[in-house]
């Protein structure tokens, strides 16, 4: 077939593809996203896990080692099919955070440390150099074989050129089609569009061969599975060292290849699409993968010996004369190649500028994040990325001389990506995974990948010695890159995955169990492991500094989002504030949607860095603290809080209840005291007026009316003493009461108290027990109404006291600055329940003795004692009434005061 | 007379749901093991009988020609490329079998905290 028309076909089949994704695009900006964002697209984006190296690597593989070429893709169908532990929890990460690509990931979760991201980013970008070598070989090797058939030859001067041409081609198209505009959410419809048709196109120009041989060359899977048998490839030794290796190997590629996170995460539209790629991509892979070994049998059985088996896809039609089939063939693994390509440089170039060109840019040019132009800034380090990305996979490619297997190439690959591994499972199930552990162990598995797998892949004495090869560097043997720490006999890929990755995994939790997290760790690390607990997210860091002016932030938002998205995003922000206009206030809560906005388009960390140059340092709130402490101790203090809460409830409501009682008690005694009262006065006004009266009648004799006139005075004298008790209450309650302090002594005040309550029954005789040394006592007091206090109780007593020999005990004690004095006879007291409210007013018990007091002594006495600075209580349990009256040694003015 | 009703259980479906998670879980696992099992076999000796088709023997001279064992340090056994095949390709359609009857009940329910985090349930 002429060279030219293999090159028009190429050519024609991008512009169809250019159109596919043109029409996408357009129609998603138009909102149309019904198909662009189904699952089947989704879906159909993952097969670019299947890039040539499935196309038409799988098929050399299985030709030299049998069926274990399926490892490729058993260990992504496990995790797929097992995506309930894994991807779904780092599709939501990867939403809730806006993660732009793996090095973000990685970077936001460990502190938004930018440190991480450019490690993640050079592991990426030096472990998808073979890898990006490999599609140009199997580009370049795919144009050889049909060229090889055609009088012109090459038409070129030979597969280096070839390869040039073709890296140039592809950087040219990606960049055509990643970087025409800098999408807020890195989400790229036009090129998730592309990749699913061209995923179409390598399924069917696969299964195509795979129909040809089954059915054409040979008749049906009997015959072929008989032909199977009868070949080369009858036996295969499976090695169970490489077996398990490459099934893990491929498993942890799959989720950290930067084009598969792109792909997967990055570019995720519903999470519930997950939940359909889970079966359906691993049946693509099954599709891809159930007509290899009859391709590769046939080819060995048809083709010449000697030719590659890699290109037994192309070159088994062309031999059989199927120029349409060869030519869909060839389509099919130009589909693959690009694909990957495309998105890899696209993911690859989206990491170095988030976390290489745009940390430097901004720390040359610091001003600049608020008035260069930076949407230009990132898109040109973005199309430079993506041409030196190609231009590295090119180097690699001439420096590996172009030669190697293409599965061997891919496995290279493969075991550096897995290096992030750790880092990325560790960081969303373990909430220990600290930065300096994930560097430490990054950094580690990296390099002894290099060193024992990467650098010896140019072969002996290309960068390595061969001397080193065999005796180590410096003579030292334990070092040999294929032989670290003496361990011979293993394959050399397999015992370079091992060691980096035990050696990756062990530095990472030594040094996470080492290190302590700074506060922005731990609130990632928290919103990462527990991201399906909606309490967790309590958002990212608060920004509470509010120095920032809104046109500054509009003005930097502008110059990343372009003007009428970050308009658009300021204006719903200014709505939700409740604002008219584009420039809502700087809250924390508006900053933290802005950086997470902005991470959507240059990653979290740069976002971060940008917002903290207009803004200042970011601070962690005490809440945001609070949130990210241990679990157990929120929850120990939380239930140590319920249980204080809990003691104050019973306290105040037992407190509510006594006071309750006492309301009720108090409310039945008002009532009793009206009428009580009512009746008190009524008495003496009753015969004041009746006497009165008969005495305006006149013609009585001199000694009634006398006799009269005596009556109404007492009586009189009766009615003034009850309003003179309610007039001192009042005064003493209002607390407007004159004080007189002076030095008095105790048992002369007792002595006053019992001569003047002498006359209240004196019918009655007290026995008085008193010791007098106890009541040499000098207070500083107001003698006179402490007097009266006594004289209420020591009445009280006479009037009461119900015991056929009465005594009245007067016990003083004197201890601190304060003296009690106890006044206890022998009666039989106060009932229990009366004893919360015989200091009430208009408390009076039970009357059988006639006493006829208004219920007022009491009350009157707490008040006095409440001026002096002391108590007056009950005594329960003394076995008759007992009153205690307490009070300081000497009472100061201010006492005074404050006891009101 | 009186018949057994239902046994007593409270949030019937919550408990399936959650049922259907460890399911989810457990299906790569179940997964890597079988498709681990070659190994075993591959490592039994003589291989005269075939575990997965039996009676189908393998011929002599396929059993004793090792096409290229690389290093010569390990112990492997030969397998016959197209029933080791067939095996691993049925295990394969089957985990995508089980995958895609599993898939519309985790579809729905999948995606809220109810399941993971701090709580543990039964």
């Amino acid at each position: 077939m002429p060279f030219n028309i293999l090159v028009l076909a190429c050519l024609t089949y991008v512009a169809i593809l250019f159109l596919v994704a043109f029409v996408a695009e357009r129609r998603a900006s138009r909102g149309m996203q019904g198909f662009l964002r189904s699952p089947l697209v989704y879906t159909l984006s993952l097969s670019i896990y299947c890039t040539s190296w499935t196309f038409y690597g799988a098929v050399g593989y299985a030709a030299r080692s049998g069926l274990e070429f399926l490892t490729i893709y058993l260990g992504p169908t496990l995790v797929f099919v097992g995506w309930w532990w894994v991807l779904r929890k780092l599709v939501r990460i990867g939403r809730q955070q806006r993660v732009t690509s793996i090095a973000d990931l990685i970077s936001s979760r460990y502190g938004k440390s930018n440190t991480l991201g450019v490690i993640a980013t050079v592991i990426a970008v030096v472990a998808a150099t073979p890898y990006i070598a490999l599609q140009l070989q199997s580009v370049t090797l795919s144009f050889g074989a049909f060229a090889s058939g055609t009088p012109e030859g090459w038409g070129m001067s030979g597969p280096a050129s070839t390869g040039l041409w073709v890296a140039a081609g592809l950087a040219l198209f990606t960049i055509l089609f990643g970087t025409r505009n800098l999408d807020a959410n890195e989400q790229h419809h036009g090129i998730v569009m592309a990749i699913a048709v061209e995923a179409v196109v390598k399924l069917v120009a696969l299964l195509a061969v795979g129909v040809f041989v089954v059915w054409g060359l040979a008749d049906g899977p009997a015959d072929i599975l008989a032909k199977i048998d009868a070949s080369a490839m009858a036996t295969w030794t499976l090695q169970p060292g490489r077996w398990t290796g490459l099934i893990c190997l491929s498993a942890a590629a799959v989720i950290c290849l930067p084009r598969m996170f792109q792909v997967m995460v990055v570019e995720n539209a519903d999470e519930a699409h997950m939940a359909r790629a889970s079966w359906a991509f691993p049946a693509y892979l099954f599709a891809m993968s159930l007509f290899i070994v009859p391709i590769a049998v046939t080819g060995l059985e048809r083709l010449p010996a000697g030719s590659n088996p890699d290109m037994f896809v192309l070159t088994l039609p062309l031999a059989e004369g199927q120029g349409a089939l060869a030519m869909l063939a060839f389509l099919g693994g130009f589909s693959s190649a690009t694909s990957m390509v495309i998105v890899e440089s696209i993911a690859l170039a989206t990491m170095m500028s988030n976390h290489v060109v745009m940390p430097v840019w901004l720390r040359l040019l610091p001003r600049s994040a608020a008035r260069g132009d930076l949407r230009w800034v990132v898109l040109l380090a973005r199309r430079l990325c993506i041409g030196a990305v190609l231009a590295l996979g090119y180097a690699y490619f001439r420096l590996s001389g172009g030669s190697g297997e293409l599965a061997t190439i891919g496995l290279i690959a493969f075991a550096g990506v897995a290096q992030v591994l750790p880092a990325v499972l560790g960081g969303i199930f373990w909430r220990g995974a600290t930065k300096a552990g994930a560097a430490a162990g990054m950094t580690l598995g990296f390099a002894v990948w290099a060193y024992a797998l990467f650098l010896p892949s140019f072969g002996p004495d290309a960068v390595i010695s061969a001397d080193v090869f065999a005796d180590g560097p410096w003579g030292i043997g334990w070092l040999r890159p294929q032989a670290l720490f003496a361990v011979e006999g293993m394959d050399p890929l397999i015992h370079a995955v091992f060691w980096s990755m035990s050696l990756n995994t062990a530095a990472f939790l030594i040094g996470s169990i080492l290190t302590f997290p700074d506060p922005v760790e731990r609130m990632q690390g928290v919103a990462f492991v527990n991201a399906f607990d909606d309490e967790a997210q309590t958002g990212p860091l608060g920004w509470t500094r509010g120095q920032a002016e809104p046109e500054a932030l509009l003005m930097m938002a502008q110059r990343i989002l372009g003007d009428d998205a970050a308009l658009s995003f300021f204006e719903v922000e200014s709505a939700a504030q409740g604002k008219q206009g584009y420039l809502p206030d700087a809250t924390p809560g508006f900053l933290a949607a802005l950086e997470r906005r902005l991470a959507g388009s240059v990653g979290a960390a740069t976002a971060h860095a940008m917002i903290s140059q207009l803004f200042g340092r970011a601070t962690v709130t005490v809440e945001d603290l609070m949130a990210v402490a241990n679990e157990t101790a929120q929850i120990m203090e939380y239930s140590s809080r319920l249980e204080t809460q809990q003691d104050e409830l019973s306290r105040t409501a037992r407190q509510l209840r006594e006071v309750n009682e006492r309301l009720t008690q108090l409310s039945l005694q008002k009532d009793s005291f009206l009428s009580q009262i009512s009746h008190e006065l009524r008495t003496p006004m009753t015969s004041i007026r009746a006497f009165s009266e008969i005495l305006s009648d006149g013609d009585l004799p001199a000694d009634r009316v006398a006799g009269y006139g005596r009556i109404i005075h007492d009586e009189s004298i009766r009615l003034t003493r009850l309003l003179d008790d309610l007039l001192n209450l009042t005064v003493l309650e209002n607390g407007s009461v004159q004080l007189t302090l002076g030095l008095a002594n105790l048992g002369q005040m007792i002595d006053r108290a019992l001569a003047a309550s002498s006359h209240t029954r004196p019918e009655r005789s007290f026995d008085i027990q008193r010791r007098m040394g106890s009541e040499e006592i000098f207070l500083t007091t107001d003698a006179d109404r402490l007097v009266q206090v006594f004289i209420n109780l020591i009445s009280n007593a006479r009037k009461y006291c119900d015991s056929a020999d009465p005594i009245l005990r007067i016990a003083v004690r004197q201890k601190g600055g304060r003296v009690s004095i106890d006044f206890i006879d022998n009666g039989a007291g106060i009932p229990r329940e009366a004893q919360a409210v015989v200091f009430e007013k208009f408390a009076r018990l039970p009357d059988d003795k006639g006493a006829g007091g208004a219920g007022l002594g009491l009350a009157i006495c707490r008040e006095v004692m409440a001026n002096l600075g002391g108590t007056i209580t009950y005594l329960p349990g003394q076995r008759g009434a007992a009153f205690r009256v307490t009070l300081p040694l000497r009472l100061e003015k201010r006492d005074a005061a404050g006891a009101l | 007379m009186r018949r057994p009703g239902p046994p007593l259980f409270l949030a019937r479906a919550g408990y399936r749901r959650r049922r259907l998670y460890d399911v989810a879980r457990l299906v790569p696992v179940f997964g890597a093991f079988l498709i681990c099992l070659p190994i075993v076999w591959a490592e039994a000796p003589g291989r005269a009988v075939s575990p997965t088709v039996p009676g189908h023997a393998v011929s002599p001279d396929h059993g004793k020609a090792p096409a290229n064992t690389a290093e010569p340090g390990l112990v492997a056994a030969q397998g016959s490329t197209a029933r080791d095949g067939l095996y691993l390709f049925a295990v394969w359609a089957a985990l995508i079998g089980v995958a895609a009857g599993l898939a519309p009940g985790l579809r729905h329910t999948g995606l809220p905290n109810a399941d993971d985090a701090r709580r543990t349930r039964d």
